[in-house]
C-alpha cells in the first residue's frame, strides 16, 4: 500500500463518521442518499488527495464536495445509489433516541429549501462561522446570514408547532 | 428552550463505527476514480492535440505549407488553454422547490401485467394498478396517468424505472457499475428465482428504493427504481414487483 492510501485510509476511518453523520441531515434522514453524498465526497478526495493536504486540507475539500453535491440538485433525477451496508434494511430510528422529536427534526430540514437547510447543518451541527459557511457553500457572507435568519425562523416555526403537538398526544 | 444544536445531534444518529469493508470500498471507489480519471486526460490531451494541430494545419495560408515545422510548433503551445478550462466543477444549481405528490393512505395494489413491455429486452410479469407503460430510450418508465398535472411536483417523484443493464469485471468479479464491490460480495436476498440487491429505506417518505435483479449466473440485471411517493409501496412491495420483473426469454 502507497504512503498515499495509507493517509487517506487514515483520513477516512477519522473522518467518515463526522461526515456520514453531516450527510444524514443534509439528506433528512435519507441514509442511502446520505451514503452516496459521503462516498461522493471520499472518491473525489481521494483523486485530488495529493493536492488537497498540500493546500486547503483534506477536510475544508471533503465538506465542500458534500455540501455541493447536496445542493446539486439537477443531479437527483440520474443519480445513481449505492449502500455498503451489510444489512438490507436500515430504516429502524438509532436505538435510545426519541423517534419522534428525531423524525421532527429531519422533516423540518427537509421542508427548508436547499441552501436554507444546508446553513443549518453547517453552521449549527458543525459549528463553522459565518465566513467558514461561505465558503464551503460558494456564496458571500451576507448570503450566509439572511439565509441562517429565514431558515431559523423557519425552523422554529416548524419544530415548536410540532414538539408542542408532539407534547399533546403524550 | 430546546437548543437547536442537540437537536440536530440527535437527528444525525450516532457516529457509525468505520469497517474494513467501508475502507476497502471508498479505496477501490477513489482507484477506479482516479485511473478513470488519468485515462480521460491522456484521452482529451491527445484529442486536443490533434484538433489543434489539424486546424493549426488547416488555416495556415497555402504558401507557408513548405515551412511545416513552424504549424507543428504552434500547436504544441496551444493545448495549455484546454487544460485551464477543466470544469472546475461542483457549481451549485437553481433548486427544485416543488413539492413531491401526496402519499396515499393505501398503497397501490399489484395487477397482472399481460403485455410485455415492447422495445426492450426485458418485462414485468406484474403492474401497479392503472398505471400506464411509457418506453424512454431502453427505460421503462410506469406512472400513474391519473396525476394531474404532473410538471408541479418535484422530478423524479411520481415515476418508477425498469432498465436492464450490464454487470463489468475489471479484474475484481463482476460488479454493478453503482457498486464498489462485487456482486458475490454484495448482500442479497432471493426473490422467486432471482438473486437480488437492493438499496432504499423501505417505508421512508424520503428516499427512492432500488432493487437489482440478476438474471441467472449471467452479468445481466434487471433494475428497478421506484421514486414514486405516490405508490406508498414499502420494500416487500416494491420486491413482489420486481420479481415479476425479468429478461425476456
Amino acid at each position: 500500500m502507497s504512503d498515499r492510501d495509507a493517509e487517506y485510509l487514515e483520513y477516512v476511518t477519522a473522518h467518515r463518521g463526522r461526515m456520514l453523520r453531516t450527510a444524514r441531515l443534509l439528506t433528512a434522514g435519507d441514509t442511502h442518499w446520505a451514503e452516496d453524498l459521503v462516498q461522493v465526497a471520499l472518491t473525489r478526495l481521494y483523486v485530488h488527495w495529493s493536492k488537497v493536504r498540500k493546500e486547503d486540507g483534506a477536510a475544508p475539500y471533503a465538506d465542500r464536495i458534500l455540501v455541493n453535491a447536496f445542493l446539486d440538485e439537477r443531479r437527483r433525477m440520474w443519480r445513481r445509489r449505492e449502500s455498503t451496508t451489510e444489512q438490507m434494511y436500515d430504516a429502524a430510528p438509532p436505538p435510545g433516541q426519541d423517534a419522534a422529536e428525531r423524525l421532527t427534526v429531519l422533516d423540518a430540514l427537509a421542508k427548508l429549501p436547499r441552501r436554507q437547510h444546508a446553513v443549518v447543518v453547517l453552521r449549527y451541527f458543525r459549528d463553522f462561522d459565518v465566513h467558514t459557511t461561505a465558503e464551503l457553500m460558494g456564496c458571500s457572507e451576507g448570503t450566509v446570514k439572511s439565509q441562517t435568519s429565514r431558515a431559523l425562523s423557519t425552523m422554529r416555526d416548524l419544530l415548536n408547532d410540532s414538539l408542542e403537538t408532539m407534547e399533546t398526544l403524550r | 428552550m430546546t437548543d437547536l444544536k442537540d437537536l440536530l445531534e440527535e437527528a444525525a444518529g450516532p457516529e457509525p463505527a468505520v469497517t474494513d469493508s467501508d475502507l476497502s470500498a471508498a479505496l477501490t471507489r477513489g482507484r477506479r476514480a482516479l485511473r478513470r480519471r488519468r485515462l480521460t486526460g491522456i484521452a482529451t490531451g491527445a484529442v486536443a492535440t490533434a484538433l489543434v494541430i489539424g486546424v493549426g494545419w488547416s488555416v495556415l495560408p497555402t504558401g507557408t505549407t513548405n515551412g511545416a515545422p513552424e504549424p507543428a510548433a504552434q500547436a504544441t503551445k496551444t493545448p495549455k488553454p484546454v487544460a485551464k478550462t477543466t470544469p472546475k466543477d461542483y457549481r451549485p444549481v437553481p433548486q427544485d422547490t416543488r413539492k413531491p405528490p401526496v402519499i396515499p393512505a393505501d398503497p397501490v395494489p399489484l395487477a397482472a401485467n399481460s403485455t410485455p413491455f415492447a422495445g426492450v429486452a426485458f418485462t414485468c410479469d406484474l403492474i401497479p394498478q392503472g398505471w400506464a407503460v411509457r418506453r424512454f430510450d431502453q427505460q421503462i418508465v410506469l406512472y400513474d396517468p391519473k396525476l394531474a398535472n404532473p410538471s408541479q411536483y418535484r422530478l423524479a417523484t411520481y415515476t418508477l424505472a425498469i432498465w436492464s443493464e450490464d454487470m463489468v469485471d475489471e479484474g475484481h468479479g463482476l460488479t454493478p457499475a453503482k457498486y464498489g464491490d462485487p456482486w458475490s460480495k454484495l448482500p442479497k436476498v432471493r426473490v422467486g428465482k432471482q438473486q437480488v440487491v437492493t438499496t432504499g429505506v423501505p417505508g421512508s417518505p424520503y428516499g427512492r428504493q432500488q432493487v437489482f435483479l440478476r438474471q441467472g449466473n449471467t452479468k445481466h440485471l434487471v433494475t428497478v427504481t421506484n421514486q414514486a411517493w405516490n405508490l406508498a409501496w414499502d420494500m416487500n412491495t416494491l420486491l413482489k414487483f420486481a420479481g415479476s420483473c425479468h429478461s425476456k426469454k
